[in-house]
């Protein structure tokens, strides 16, 4: 703590953490209630999804892997809706799952904003989508869906079971997945492995910004398609369908937070460099 | 205008609950972490009993006798809980583990080796291609401990070699804590968004 | 000695074999093993369901613990984290988690905490970057000078302004972080091989839990 006859820069280091909350909460509150609507510029990895989606014919499947929690949903939920808007674009089926255990749920809350989009494309549950639930066993699952998904599901997340479903009459493994999609903040590297790896399945990633650097390096080497890097990613794909959503709105965020750790980052290291030199 | 539906009250008492642990321990904060704690305790037991009787008890009750197999590694699990019986659920662990080891080591090689390998070997033709290439060959240089230089100036050369990859992968590293910084900052976000929006209706 | 080989080699040998033949399935073109690799996957599933039960059961144990030595105001704590546990188990597994009443309560109860405890940490965080990340050495001002560098570059009002921030954080992300990365995946990516066939061979057996009384 510093006391009264420390230096001024003896006090730049010692700002109650409080005060740093505080400072934290506004710069999220202020953006959101005055939003600015910066440009947002495209990364490559965006754009590689972007483009990859655009190759899905009608009738093609993809399987969606909603493996989000609810904390992580802020950005999750609209790079879903994105990339689903672009997949229904295309005429392309939609098979959702989770290996989460709050997949189920916000499944049920994402579905809640994009069933606008299905009824307008006059898409039809069991016929053009289909939502199986949740699957135990991780990295296991993923092998079994990747091998025989009535390995994993025998019934979809309704109760119904799968042989009296349409769409999944013609899904049964990885020869019927056009490409996949996980949501996760969990490891994204396991959907690599299990689908992309002994399969060549396209395999795409939306994960949090704090995993992109892990998972660059497979973007690089092309055993990723495309990659969402966390609400910038999500951001940019809003943009690319021309329909700016919560995501967008969370880049006005990042302009004041980010700009406000940087100032925090600058006068803890100011005061700490301009202590030394004095000698104290 | 304010919200008056009950539930939206509910939520913004629990994210303003946890979000006081940031600031200090208070009794609301822990009557939110035990809350949040036996919340997704309920949650996986729920999830979990989907799968067992979607994967496990319907076939058996429909005639597929060999689920009985798995079924009882799973109850075996919890014998884990008796110091007499403890050694039982080693069985269903060591399946699990088999399994589980089995399909993550096999596509390690081809996954995390030869693809990144050959992805290495750019064509040197750019700054960026060299700068990439010796990189990755400095940094994994910083991990050779057991190697014994036979003079010294290999050893100075080695030591200079295996600190330029301390610094470029400090270089990543600053990245990578941006990142969770703005990993974190994107999520919190979301729940400010819930409370002006949702909670107070402001937006 | 056949306590022994009950307690710890027969478990150690089906960890071999399971091992060896998802190994083999991925490896071997042989359509029978391929079926009894698919068939063991749904039996790990199965198993694994059955695991995410074991911190539930722990949670209970520890509650009833800290309900019968009633200190202080931590067993009413307890009290309550068994009440909202049973409230939960009870309607998912009732109703179904599709139903509208675990709905309502997962997304009154759960959804908010789950979304605002992990996200919470960002003042931890700023906490430990303000305090910190300070420029002691080369290494160490290398970590800041690049972190404020990407906190810029992410901040569209920045990069709309200074244009050559967002080719500086590309340079960084694509090039630098993406080599020093793959590095560092190589050398975890052995570790981690090396690891898989030590707990294959039975070199490894931590996950078999405490040797005595074996």
């Amino acid at each position: 703590m510093a006391g009264k006859q420390d230096s001024i820069w003896i006090k730049l280091q010692h700002i109650p953490r409080e005060i740093l909350y505080i400072l934290i909460i506004l710069s999220m509150i202020v953006p959101l209630l005055r939003p600015m609507g910066l440009p947002i510029t495209i990364s490559p990895q965006t754009e590689s999804l972007f483009d990859s989606l655009n190759t899905l014919e009608p009738g093609d499947v993809m399987l969606e892997f909603i493996d989000w929690s609810a904390g992580s949903m802020s950005f999750h939920e609209p790079g879903c809706i994105a990339v689903s808007f672009q997949a229904v674009k295309q005429g392309a089926k939609l098979v959702f799952l989770s290996s989460a255990t709050e997949g189920p749920l916000m499944y049920e809350l994402m579905l809640e904003k994009f069933q606008p989009v299905f009824d307008e494309a006059g898409y039809v549950y069991g016929e053009d989508y289909v939502y199986l639930g949740y699957v135990a066993g991780q990295e296991t699952a993923l092998a079994a869906i990747a091998s025989d998904i009535r390995t994993a599901f025998s019934i979809d997340y309704y109760g119904t079971p799968l042989d009296e479903i349409p769409l999944m009459q013609t899904v049964h493994n990885y020869a019927d997945y056009s490409m996949i999609i996980s949501y996760t903040m969990g490891s994204p590297e396991s959907f690599v492995r299990q689908f992309n790896t002994q399969y060549n399945v396209i395999t795409h990633i939306h994960c949090g910004e704090m995993m992109t650097p892990t998972i660059l390096p497979f973007w690089a080497s092309g055993q990723i398609t495309g990659l969402l890097n966390g609400g910038v990613g999500a951001a940019e794909m809003e943009v690319l369908n021309k329909r700016p959503g919560d995501a967008v709105k969370l880049t006005d965020v990042y302009s004041f937070s980010n700009i406000l750790v940087f100032i925090f980052l600058l006068i803890g290291n100011v005061g700490f460099i301009m202590q030394r030199r004095m000698g104290k | 205008m304010i919200s008056t539906d009950p539930s939206i009250w509910v939520m913004a008492f629990f994210t303003i609950a946890i979000t006081s642990l940031a600031f200090r321990d208070n009794p609301l904060a822990k009557f939110a972490e035990h809350t949040f704690l036996a919340a997704t305790a309920g949650n996986l037991v729920t999830m979990a009993w989907r799968n067992v009787y979607n994967i496990g008890l319907q076939p058996l009750m429909k005639g597929s006798v060999i689920m009985l197999v798995p079924i009882l590694f799973g109850v075996a699990l919890y014998t884990r809980y008796s110091k007499e019986y403890m050694w039982v659920s080693r069985y269903p662990t060591a399946m699990m583990v088999g399994i589980g080891t089995g399909v993550t080591v096999r596509a390690f090689v081809e996954f995390q080796f030869i693809q990144q390998i050959i992805d290495t070997f750019k064509p040197l033709n750019s700054f960026n291609n060299i700068f990439f290439v010796a990189t990755v060959i400095i940094c994994l240089t910083y991990f050779i401990y057991s190697l014994t230089p036979k003079s010294q100036a290999l050893e100075k050369s080695m030591s200079y070699v295996t600190r330029l990859g301390r610094y470029l992968m400090m270089v990543a590293f600053g990245a990578s804590m941006a990142n969770t910084v703005i990993t974190r900052v994107g999520q919190y976000a979301g729940r400010i968004m819930f409370l002006l929006y949702d909670w107070l209706g402001l937006g | 000695m056949s306590i022994k080989i009950i307690r710890k080699t027969v478990p150690l040998v089906i960890t071999f074999l399971v091992g060896l033949l998802m190994i083999g399935q991925w490896f071997l073109n042989v359509p029978s093993l391929d079926e009894l690799a698919t068939f063991l996957q749904q039996w790990g599933i199965l198993i694994a369901a059955f695991a995410m039960g074991l911190g539930s059961v722990n949670i209970i144990i520890r509650s009833v613990h800290r309900i019968q030595k009633r200190e202080g105001t931590d067993w009413l704590y307890a009290i309550w984290l068994l009440i909202v546990f049973f409230l939960f188990a009870i309607t998912g597994i009732g109703f179904g988690p599709a139903s509208s009443q675990y709905k309502y309560i997962f997304n009154t109860i759960l959804q908010p905490l789950s979304a605002t405890m992990y996200p919470a940490t960002l003042f931890f965080l700023v906490s430990a970057i303000y305090r910190t990340f300070k420029i002691r050495t080369v290494e160490g001002g290398l970590f800041v000078i690049v972190s404020a560098i990407i906190l810029l570059a992410n901040a569209p009002i920045m990069s709309a302004s200074l244009p050559f921030l967002v080719t500086l954080k590309s340079w960084i992300m694509d090039v630098e972080l993406t080599a020093a990365y793959r590095a560092i995946l190589l050398g975890i990516g052995l570790g981690a091989i090396m690891l898989g066939f030590r707990i294959i061979f039975g070199l490894e057996t931590t996950h078999l839990g405490r040797e005595e009384g074996t």
